[in-house]
């Protein structure tokens, strides 16, 4: 029996029991242990926030100050605040470097395409996972799927050269064995726009399913159950009910991956592609155009110039995505 | 008594294909990488990785384990740290996510801003690097390695998000006129039921300790507070240097290609096992009844 | 719980009265400390309190973090006094940032005084950086060559005739490719043999030249200096005859690997050459004529007939290691300079000292025996708890040691060889001090990477139209404006030379 969309809630931020749980008692008001203003009520809130506050002001505020380094010619013995302002001079070899627009371009559209593929992917195997029977089979494969998290890229990068490798890699012996041309998958840059995704989903979906894992446990089997009763099969629970239950989550991570739209998976970037020519242009971004320019040079004022113009662009975004955000419902946006 | 309907049939089917193949994928890498590890180094410089070791060999885990002690000792400082770390990161990520979950407080977004902006800006690795060993003097300690993975505020941000759409207001707002203030709510209500957040935020920061070594390598010298993946770490750029710089070593049969894929292995082991203790948390029906009654 | 707090502060009590009365000299070296470093620290602390009241104190910067830490180090300023340095690992680039304390002869001949008798004259001109001293150069720089090793027992199976340069390997390598289908003519990896083929090449064709370093980690350089032209000429490579000559060398390299005789993705490759050859992977190994020692001592015991054949100029020489190519340098914020540089002078110059941080503890790690350096009966190679050169202490005056029971005599003789090859110039020790042109720099240097190195392998689909590219990424960068600074800072330190 198909139920009607509208019998079912659509749910706005947490979800009202239905039919059960206590209402306030209607009686004469208790006396309450505590006679606080609100607002001095908040002092506990305070107190409570307080520990995290104070390791960002010292952790991060204090160095954030370090900043100013991007338009410093950065001496050893004058320090961050005694060496000479240079303007504009650290910024100078990024955008006459010809690549700023393709590199940044790069970071946007991977980063955009990862976000995608990572947080489908996550949805789905949490949506699968939690609905599906087979307690061990479920354990087990949530375990299994964790274990690319601890595979550094170094290691995942000797290993794809060993499969991948013309001369005697894993795929092309096969290739060879079943007398096929062996394919030279370093030489082929359009590829990569496939497999950089697959890698980046492979080694974080683990770590995503679990994320979405958690917000489904928290759902009220209540909903569940009233829509069982009603006749929901299990399509329409997860259509009806989980997804739009944990839309919230979806949105935070969402927005909080937005954030770092600028910011590449550096490690998995160079460890891959390294300093392949043929693979360049069609993979660089921003963190990898910068480790070849500077590397040989630890000039702090260039590479925070590039990181201040990382930040700058990610500020810009995520305060922008964040406001959209706000207009459609406040609850859901990040701040 | 909920009949299994055909539909439900369908539905475990494409679970069990989608899952189980993304599962697979998942592991196997990690199995070749571990049958591999107890390859020689010759059949993998020659012929790369098989599926079964072709000259079986303990090379590369005789040196990881030849100094016994040193491991032990490493293994000693990552549980702890590993295990103070991520208590203490969760209870002020907690409390921190709570109070910014709370309406009555009107600047709750403003702090989460706070929070969020150094997500955004950071001064970079030398003011970092010059604070903690030069102002903060924490060099060398098993407090820098506690402290400077400490907190994500992504993490807060995500249990924040859990508080708002999972505990609801109506059990809250009867707690306060049971008389509980913030600490009481807190610790009595909203940390219980929020067991599935903290279980995935908790190992997710047991498992940036557990692998990190970035902290170690920045800002610790002595050799006895290195924790197990910076012990591993320098056990394969040693190995990797004396073969390409050092004119007088004969390394005649140090495993390289090996000594990566070990060391995988055995740091990997471990934390592998934490995992199915916290699944526990991730079952539904955690929040059942509590509503009730 | 009280007694802990008692002992806790009875210790402190002790451990501050203790370094109150001591001078502590901190240094930083490069890679790990190896496994029997404790026992050499206390042994050479044993020997300094008497001899100079101070106590050493080693820690150590490793390969992968070489990058970042090196300079967060120097930048902190806290509890060093010394560090190593060379002409390879950032010592213009620091020096030029106020790293380093300035040294004078006279704080030389005062306070290392065996020093100042063992390093020539000449010597200290290298190290200068704007006219100022900031490192102290070792008495023996290295003395070594590139060198390439072919199987000699496969050149003989194919009847092909010996090979004295590079560029007669064509016969060998075809014949490896038709008939031993196992094996990969060239393996390179992705850093120390992506250059060394086409440079082979190159410097074939072209009057002696040395590249001229313009980022520690670019593969190769856009410049090169000719260091046997009284001219002293520095050039560009779109300068000619240079041009030409690269597009010759790309192109051969070109034909090799369109015909499979290079491996086709060096760029994800880390095996080295010499590790496959060892292992009977490929063909030809590449190296220089110190580190092939193991490399021969394997290709030995394989049967393989390792054949050397040095990689030189058209004239038959290379230019000599710069006494910078292995320093050590005093922190500008150190707070003992006199103790410290007597502590450097201690250990770089005094065999008693010299052979502890270098070879351990006698009769721990090694000893001597036949008048020479060899490893205690019963102790393997691979268990020496201090194996030489693996601690880092390559700045000490080498000369004051006896030769190593393993060094085989065709790696002595190898040795021997080398001088005659060496050719010390001008140019020797120049190192090019970026920060006025730093932004052309980072560019040049990311497009070298980009561009040129993918014709080094002879990746690329026309070799003309790479280089054509590349002329246009130079000029984008401004090749010849840095042109021009190079050679305003080469003929300021040849002035006189």
């Amino acid at each position: 029996m198909r139920v009607p969309k509208s019998a079912l809630p659509v749910p706005r931020g947490p979800v009202p029991p239905q039919g059960l749980g206590r209402a306030p008692a209607p009686t004469a008001p208790r006396r309450l242990r505590l006679r606080l203003t609100p607002a001095a009520r908040n002092w506990v809130l305070y107190l409570m926030f307080a520990p995290l506050a104070a390791y960002m002001v010292v952790f991060a505020y204090v160095p954030m100050a370090g900043l100013v380094v991007a338009f410093k010619e950065y001496n050893y013995q004058e320090g961050i605040f005694g060496s000479p302002w240079i303007g504009l001079e650290n910024f100078r070899f990024f955008y006459e470097s010809g690549k700023l627009l393709q590199v940044t371009l790069n970071t946007v559209l991977y980063n955009v395409v990862f976000l995608g593929a990572y947080t489908g992917f996550s949805l789905l195997t949490a949506v699968l996972i939690s609905e599906m029977r087979g307690r061990r089979f479920k354990k087990l494969a949530q375990s299994m799927l964790f274990l690319p998290y601890f595979i550094s890229w170094v290691t995942v990068s000797a290993f794809v050269y060993n499969i991948f490798n013309f001369e005697y890699g894993l795929l092309n012996s096969t290739l060879r064995a079943a007398g096929l041309e062996a394919l030279d998958i370093y030489g082929h840059p359009a590829l990569w726009y496939l497999l950089l995704p697959v890698f980046f989903v492979w080694k974080w979906v683990g770590f995503g399913s679990v994320l979405y894992l958690a917000a489904i446990t928290g759902i009220d089997q209540e909903c569940y159950e009233a829509a069982m009763l009603d006749g929901a099969n299990v399509f329409q629970r997860v259509r009806y009910i989980t997804l739009p239950l944990i839309r919230p989550t979806i949105v935070v991570l969402v927005l909080l991956g937005v954030g770092r739209i600028m910011r590449g998976e550096f490690d998995m970037f160079y460890q891959l592609i390294g300093n392949n020519g043929t693979l360049i242009d069609n993979t660089d971004i921003i963190d990898t155009l910068v480790f070849r320019s500077l590397v040989g040079s630890q000039d702090f004022g260039m590479s925070s110039a590039a990181g201040l113009y990382q930040s700058v662009l990610c500020f810009v975004i995520i305060v922008i995505v964040n406001q959209a955000v706000r207009r459609y419902d406040r609850s859901h946006a990040l701040f | 008594m909920i009949r299994p309907a055909r539909d439900d049939t369908t539905f475990n089917t494409i679970a069990y294909v989608v899952v189980g193949s993304l599962a697979l994928f998942a592991l196997l890498p990690f199995v070749i990488l571990a049958t591999n590890s107890f390859s020689s180094e010759h059949a993998i410089v020659t012929r790369g990785y098989s599926l079964l070791p072709r000259e079986f060999s303990l090379g590369a885990y005789r040196l990881i384990f030849e100094n016994p002690g040193k491991i032990a000792r490493s293994y000693a400082v990552t549980i702890f740290v590993t295990g103070a770390g991520t208590a203490i990161s969760l209870l002020c990520s907690s409390m921190a996510a709570y109070v910014l979950s709370r309406k009555e407080l009107v600047s709750r977004n403003r702090f989460a801003f706070f929070l969020y902006f150094t997500q955004l800006f950071s001064g970079g690795l030398v003011p970092y690097y010059l604070l903690i060993t030069r102002d903060l003097k924490l060099g060398n300690s098993v407090l820098v390695m506690l402290l400077v993975p400490m907190f994500n505020v992504m993490n807060v941000l995500i249990l924040r998000n859990f508080i708002q759409n999972s505990i609801p207001e109506a059990l809250l707002d009867a707690a306060r006129i049971d008389g509980l203030g913030h600490a009481g709510i807190f610790f009595r209500i909203v940390l219980p039921l929020s067991k599935p957040a903290l279980a995935s935020i908790g190992l997710f920061t047991a498992l940036a300790y557990w692998n990190d070594w970035w902290t170690p390598m920045m800002f610790v010298q002595d050799e006895r507070l290195y924790p197990l993946q910076y012990t591993l770490y320098r056990l394969i750029s040693s190995v990797n240097f004396s073969a390409q710089m050092v004119n007088n070593v004969p390394t005649m049969h140090l495993p390289k290609e090996t000594l990566k894929l070990a060391m995988t292995v055995v740091a990997t082991g471990p934390i592998v096992l934490l995992y199915p203790f916290v699944q526990r948390y991730f079952v539904k029906g955690i929040t059942l009844g509590a509503v009730k009654g | 719980m009280k007694r802990k707090i008692v002992t806790a502060l009875l210790f402190l009590a002790l451990a501050g009265t203790a370094s109150a009365q001591e001078t502590k000299i901190t240094g930083y070296l490069l890679g790990a400390a190896p496994a029997g470093m404790p026992d050499v620290v206390s042994a050479l602390n044993q020997k300094l309190k008497p001899d100079l009241g101070v106590t050493a104190e080693i820690n150590y910067i490793g390969w992968s973090e070489l990058n970042s830490k090196y300079p967060l180090v120097l930048a902190a300023g806290e509890g060093i006094d010394w560090i190593y340095t060379a002409d390879w690992c950032q010592y213009a680039q620091q020096a030029a940032r106020g790293a380093f304390k300035e040294i004078t002869l006279d704080m030389v001949q005062k306070y290392m005084p065996k020093h100042y008798a063992a390093v020539p004259k000449h010597a200290w001109d290298q190290v200068k950086v704007n006219g100022k001293i900031f490192m102290i150069p070792t008495s023996t720089p290295d003395r070594k060559v590139p060198i390439f090793v072919i199987r000699g027992d496969l050149r003989k199976k194919y009847g092909l005739p010996p090979v004295r340069k590079f560029s007669e390997i064509d016969a060998y390598l075809a014949a490896v490719k038709k008939n031993d289908p196992d094996l990969i003519p060239m393996n390179l990896d992705n850093g120390y043999d992506l250059g060394q083929p086409f440079g082979a090449l190159f410097n074939e064709l072209v009057p002696a030249n040395y590249p001229i370093q313009i980022s520690n980690n670019a593969n190769g350089s856009p410049f090169l200096g000719e260091y046997e032209n009284p001219k002293r000429a520095v050039h560009s490579i779109l300068e000619e005859p240079y041009a030409v000559a690269f597009k010759k060398a790309a192109s051969t390299m070109k034909a090799w690997y369109d015909k499979g005789y290079i491996n086709k993705n060096p760029f994800a490759n880390t095996v080295l050459s010499r590790d496959s050859f060892a292992q009977g992977k490929s063909a030809v190994a590449f190296a220089n004529s110190q580190n092939i020692q193991e490399t021969l001592a394997k290709a030995d015991q394989a049967g393989f007939e390792a054949e050397i054949i040095p990689v030189l100029s058209r004239s038959g020489t290379y230019p000599a290691d710069p006494f910078t190519n292995n320093a050590v340098a005093v922190a500008a914020s150190s707070k003992n300079v006199e103790k410290t540089m007597q502590f450097l002078d201690l250990i770089m110059e005094d065999p008693a000292y010299d052979y502890l941080v270098y070879f351990g503890v006698e009769g721990k790690n090694y000893v001597v025996e036949d008048n020479k350096v060899a490893l205690p009966p019963g102790v393997a190679a691979d268990k020496n708890t201090y194996p030489p050169d693996a601690a880092g202490f390559w700045f000490t005056n080498k000369d004051l040691f006896k030769p190593l029971a393993t060094w085989s005599p065709a790696y002595v003789a190898l040795r021997g060889s080398v001088k005659g090859m060496l050719f010390n110039s001008y140019f020797t020790g120049f190192t090019f001090a970026p920060d006025k042109v730093k932004t052309e720099v980072a560019n040049l240097a990311q497009g070298w990477t980009q561009y040129a190195n993918p014709m080094y392998v002879g990746a690329v689909p026309s070799v003309d139209q790479s280089f054509a590219t590349l002329g246009q990424k130079l000029k984008a960068a401004k090749v010849e404006k840095v042109l021009e600074e190079i050679r305003g800072q080469v003929a300021d330190f040849s002035k006189g030379r």
